[in-house]
């Protein structure tokens, strides 16, 4: 059987696959012809491949590997300017974020916040056992395959013991903050983000996350003890 | 620009060289490319795909811009054979001459084939990309990388008396 040249080429180039590589040499093994076409395809490679180790000129690199470092150093996300609210949504859970989220903000379609005006959102089982347990800074896996992180905890001025966790499926995520009363967990606030490019953005735009926080004079973020104590209540 | 993208994009300076080199045969023209390719490799970083292999990706954009030079100016000046390094000679043993001549005839004969086989020999059988990877870098078909790439094989066996 005549094998032809580029077969031979893409042997001598290791672009056949295993069955097929073995059944070219097979039908070459007995072929002198074809053995001398395929050395004319390995030897120029392996002449060529030597050329790889001489130099490529003299000229200097420095400056270019300075320039490319310069480029890597990873841009100062620009830091936002202080909300004049009182230091509401500044925890420490949300800080990791920050630097994202300031890069995301035209990145984000579909972003708006609303409030649920009291009525009971369609909270979980799983979401419940979230707010119910998890520290804030952890995250869980809900049973259908959303990410839930906790956000920070808060006490509003009336006392009420709030949460904010954000819930992530693929680009989407929404931040919420849910607040627990003698009926269970009320959803108070929602914002669906979706974020393009495939980044997952940060709850960057809180400014009516702010307000509420304001509004109902919650304080800072309570601290870990606080929020185990109020989770044990 | 993540810190990774930049240290392998520094990895293949030599690479991205020596390809410069054998589009323009021309060490100040070279130069050229590979800043531009820098450049607009930093640029358009976010737009590699992190699972495709970089090589591929950058040659491209050294092609282009050697497409874009050429366009801009014909480039009809000296050639300088990189590979001519006479001090390196006069105090190297028998082997290491041989193998720097073979180096040299190698060379001159990749720069007597017609530039469109010469850069499909060097993207293969110097840099090592597959005929796929040629096939995206030269914008044609596979089969077209094949047939241009035995073509040039078979030539550049004959210039080095490989029979």
């Amino acid at each position: 059987m005549q094998i032809d040249d580029e077969t031979l080429m893409a042997l001598a180039d290791g672009e056949l696959d295993g069955a097929e590589a073995a059944r070219v040499q097979a039908a070459i093994a007995d072929d002198p012809e074809a053995q001398t076409r395929l050395r004319r395809f390995t030897e120029t490679r392996a002449r060529l491949r030597a050329l790889s180790a001489a130099p490529a000129g003299q000229s200097s690199d420095d400056d270019l590997i300075a320039r490319i470092r310069t480029a890597s150093i990873p841009a100062q996300a620009p830091v936002a300017p202080a909300p004049a609210t009182p230091a509401g949504a500044a925890n420490r859970n949300r800080a990791p974020w920050a630097a994202i989220a300031a890069g995301l903000t035209a990145a984000l379609v579909g972003l708006g916040w609303w409030q649920m005006g009291g009525a009971p959102a369609g909270l979980e089982q799983a979401e419940i056992a979230a707010l119910d347990s998890l520290p804030s800074g952890e995250a869980a896996m809900l049973d259908d395959g959303r990410d839930l992180t906790m956000i920070a905890s808060y006490r509003t001025a009336e006392g009420m013991f709030c949460r904010e966790y954000e819930t992530a499926q693929d680009a989407r995520v929404t931040v919420s903050v849910a607040c627990r009363d003698d009926g269970g967990w009320q959803r108070q606030f929602a914002s669906v983000m979706t974020a393009t490019d495939g980044y997952v953005p940060a709850s960057g735009d809180i400014a009516a996350l702010e307000d509420w926080l304001a509004r109902t004079g919650a304080g800072d973020p309570l601290t870990p003890e606080d929020e185990a104590a109020a989770l044990s209540e | 620009m993540d810190a990774a993208f930049g240290e392998a994009l520094i990895r293949l300076l030599p690479n991205l060289r020596r390809y410069a080199m054998s589009l323009a045969r021309r060490p100040d023209l070279a130069d050229d490319l590979v800043q531009t390719t820098v450049e607009r490799a930093i640029r358009a970083a976010d737009s590699h795909d992190p699972a495709a292999r970089l090589e591929p990706w950058l040659f491209r954009i050294t092609r282009n811009a050697f497409i874009d030079l050429t366009r801009r100016q014909r480039t009809e000046g000296v050639q300088v054979d990189v590979f001519d390094m006479p001090e390196a000679l006069a105090h190297d043993g028998d082997r290491a001459v041989e193998a720097r001549l073979m180096l040299r005839a190698t060379q001159d004969a990749m720069q007597a084939l017609p530039p469109e086989q010469s850069e499909i020999l060097h993207l293969i059988c110097i840099e090592e990309l597959s005929y796929a990877e040629a096939a995206a870098v030269l914008d044609i078909p596979k089969g077209t990388v094949m047939s241009r790439l035995s073509r040039a094989r078979l030539a550049l066996a004959e210039k080095l008396g490989i029979r």
